[in-house]
């Protein structure tokens, strides 16, 4: 299955897809931390070139999903 | 020599020495018959053979006669032997064939006594025949499809010329109960002829067997008969270094076979009942050239090294699996998968020889050894060619000590694919690597690769979410093919610089790929799809010569970095492309002083600006579809001198946060050219900055005209409709 997502931030649009294996599943629990697990580590890579200290989720404008299918 | 007819009469005794026992032509010879004459039997009679005797043809030809031996004894026949079906043989009875020409036994189902094949001629089974053993020395026994031969042992020793004509079919069953049912140890001087040349190996007691066959020496293939193991339930014992051609235990076989050292140039059948002990010792399969020899394992592990070597075609049958603690070695030939997977804790096919993986459609090797060199292809010459549709090496490992994988630097064509599943161990390469597709599974949870490898990638990149990590010193992708190719990192950041070099081939993002800081991805050759996903680099994105192309497909390519952030050193040859979809890509350039060294291409997306105070500075004459900045405030510098072509321009500021727009000389305009329409912006400061005469250009009521900015209008565009803009009104 396939996950896709987006967050839209000041630096651009985070567009991810979480793909799961065959036999894979996850809750949306699950599903939802993968998403900020993903994105955080996104942002500090970003800040983290781009000297800005501050990752608040005020810079976080939006989020959209989408399953893409299994 | 006079040649004469004995003809039995038993009138003395029963012994066959005793003169007085035989006629000839009706008066009692002087001596009992020599190798020149010919005996006789018809009634039914006791005959002791002890001693040494010697007849040439000997006929039964009625009657049931015993031939019995009171001691030890030897009957030498140099001639044909005809016997009824009544005759019977002592088993400790010696008959010794002596011929020096063709000549013939005929038994009828007369079980005949211990056997010895001396002479330099032919002898000819014209029917079955039975015997408690065989010795062949000399000569040749020819069977046929009826007319077979059971013997408890059968043995053939010396380098004097001998050997089997199976015929058409014929067959040779060894019958004894334990000890050594077949033994050639040398087959010197020893051939074989006819169809079928197979030896049938049945023990009815428990007590061990041992077949030896070549054993010393190197007989060849043709020399080598095949030998059907087909009943009983006991210890085989194949003598060390012997080589068989084809071996086939599909029999109701049921003992174990003892794990010595052997060369199968055929086919090998095992059954799922039978046992195969563990060692040491190799068994090597030498198919010869043009020749495809098959393995069908029925579900039995062979838990001993494994050697394919030959220039012929090793095929599996089925499934087959080496133990995890044992090596696969591909010396020379093809191995040949079908559909097959073979399990083996190690393989390697490092040397000079040519030789063949055929995967065929589905077939594929798992290694799954505790450590070391799981699989080993370092030296490739000869070459090692690679064929079938996806050839997969799966691997697993407990990692009791480090698992390495040594691919070599196989070409495109004839690399291979590698899934990593079912592990906690950390899996190392050597200082470069070079596979198809790269998988990491859910349940691989160890690293793969090590600072220290260079890794290339011609196919696919699949790294599973929650999988282990990747850490190569670089990742290559080298696809030439016009196949898009896949790469997804699993949410996982690539801490290592990624190039993209494949002449003609193509990449499509998965998901997202985010590069640590420290690393620039190079695009050389080939096409980047982001596919919709976020594509970030580290240090920078860089174009180098060659002929390369990004596609959007509604994607963003985020550079956070500084002043080589986004770097089109190579603009020739490079090209974007919108993709699929009908949402725009992005640039996206966050760093807080980027440049965007644009490099004079024209750009199918839109060119962002993220970082808060932050300065981009644009190099290169670009043609963008769009410009836009997503903080403010921002200030963007434009290459003075040349001049950036948008379809739309969207720089914008907010009250109290108005975006800088300069150049990159003071005094001199960096220059603006949009073909038609109206660009509306508010909340900017401009300095020498010059849109060309085409679209309409407003800075907005808001914006500061800061000097050397003509055809920057400072007011609100005309509200369409309205006559209070500065529109002509032409009647």
């Amino acid at each position: 299955m396939r996950i896709h997502y987006v967050f839209n931030t000041q630096y651009g649009d985070f567009s991810d897809t979480i793909i799961l294996e065959d036999g894979v599943t996850m809750t949306e629990e699950e599903i939802e931390a993968e998403k900020q697990r993903r994105f955080s580590n996104w942002i500090s890579v970003i800040e983290s070139h781009s000297e800005i200290a501050d990752a608040s989720p005020d810079q976080v404008e939006g989020e959209t999903q989408e399953v893409l299918g299994g | 020599m006079a040649f004469s007819d004995y003809n039995w009469t038993g009138a003395t005794n029963t012994r066959w020495s005793v003169n007085t026992n035989w006629l000839v032509s009706g008066s009692v010879p002087l001596s009992a018959p020599t190798a020149a004459d010919s005996v006789f039997f018809s009634g039914t009679f006791t005959v002791d053979l002890i001693g040494t005797n010697n007849c040439l043809n000997l006929t039964v030809s009625s009657g049931a006669v015993s031939f019995i031996t009171s001691s030890a004894n030897t009957l030498n026949i140099l001639g044909s032997v005809s016997v009824t079906s009544g005759t019977t043989w002592a088993s400790t009875a010696s008959l010794v064939f002596a011929a020096t020409s063709p000549m013939t036994i005929t038994s009828n189902t007369s079980v005949f006594p211990a056997l010895s094949f001396i002479g330099t001629s032919t002898y000819t089974l014209s029917g079955p025949l039975s015997c408690v053993s065989t010795t062949l020395s000399s000569g040749t026994i020819t069977l046929s499809s009826t007319a077979g031969l059971t013997t408890g042992r059968f043995t053939s020793t010396g380098s004097t010329s001998r050997g089997i004509d199976f015929g058409s079919g014929g067959s040779v069953t060894c019958n004894a109960s334990g000890g050594t049912l077949w033994a050639t140890a040398s087959l010197t001087g020893f051939s074989l002829s006819g169809t079928g040349r197979t030896v049938n190996i049945s023990n009815p007691s428990t007590t061990s067997a041992t077949v030896n066959v070549g054993s010393s020496g190197t007989p060849t293939e043709a020399q080598l008969p095949d030998f059907n193991i087909t009943s009983g339930n006991y210890t085989l014992t194949i003598t060390a270094s012997s080589k068989l051609r084809n071996l086939n235990f599909t029999g109701t076989y049921t003992g174990n076979v003892n794990n010595n050292v052997l060369t199968i140039y055929g086919d090998l059948t095992l059954n799922s009942s039978m046992g195969l002990n563990s060692g040491a010792n190799a068994w090597t399969f030498i198919p010869s050239s043009g020749n495809t020899r098959t393995i069908t394992s029925n579900t039995k592990t062979m838990d001993f090294p494994v050697i394919f070597a030959g220039a012929g075609t090793s095929q599996l049958n089925d499934n087959m699996t080496v133990g995890s603690g044992r090596i696969t070695t591909l010396t020379s030939g093809t191995l040949s998968l079908q559909t097959f997977t073979l399990t083996t804790g190690f393989f390697s096919s490092s040397n000079s020889n040519a030789r063949t993986i055929a995967f065929g459609s589905s077939g594929s090797i798992t290694v799954n050894a505790s450590g070391g060199n799981l699989w080993d292809t370092t030296t490739l010459t000869g070459p090692l060619t690679v064929t079938g549709t996806n050839p997969l090496v799966s691997v697993t490992s407990s990692g009791v000590t480090t698992p390495n994988i040594l691919t070599g630097a196989p070409s495109e064509a004839n690399s291979i694919s590698f899934s990593f599943f079912s592990s906690s161990a950390s899996v190392t390469f050597g200082t470069s690597a070079y596979v198809r597709n790269l998988t990491v599974q859910s349940t691989h949870t160890g690293s793969v690769a090590s600072a220290s490898t260079a890794l290339t990638v011609y196919g696919n990149l699949t790294r599973a979410t929650g999988s282990g990590s990747l850490l190569p010193s670089s990742i290559t992708f080298a696809s030439t093919s016009a196949t898009v190719r896949t790469i997804a990192s699993g949410g996982a950041t690539s801490f290592f610089p990624i190039t993209f070099n494949g002449v003609g081939g193509s990449w499509a993002l998965s998901d997202s790929l985010t590069m640590s800081s420290s690393y620039s991805l190079s695009l050389t050759n080939g096409t980047i799809d982001l596919s919709g996903q976020t594509l970030t680099v580290g240090t920078s994105f860089l174009t180098t010569l060659g002929t390369k192309a990004l596609t959007f497909s509604g994607g963003t390519l985020v550079c956070p970095g500084g002043a080589s952030a986004f770097n089109n050193a190579q603009p020739t040859f490079f090209t974007t492309n919108f993709g699929t979809g009908t949402v725009a890509g992005t640039i996206s350039m966050t760093g807080a002083s980027s440049t965007f060294g644009g490099g004079g291409s024209t750009y199918r997306c839109t060119l962002n600006y993220g970082s808060s105070s932050g300065t981009l500075t644009i190099t290169g004459a670009n043609v963008f579809d769009n410009i836009t900045n997503s903080v403010t405030p921002c200030s963007f510098i434009f290459q003075a001198f040349v001049i950036n072509q948008f379809t739309d321009f969207n720089i914008n500021g907010t009250s109290g946060n108005l975006v800088n727009i300069s150049s990159s000389i003071s005094g001199y305009t960096g220059q603006l050219y949009k073909a038609t329409g109206v660009v509306s912006c508010d909340y900017l400061s401009i300095i020498d900055s010059q849109p060309l005469t085409g679209a309409s250009w407003y800075a907005g009521a808001n914006s500061v005209n800061n000097g050397n900015t003509s055809l920057w209008i400072f007011t609100a565009p005309p509200v369409p409709g309205s006559n209070t803009g500065s529109f002509f009104m032409m009647f």
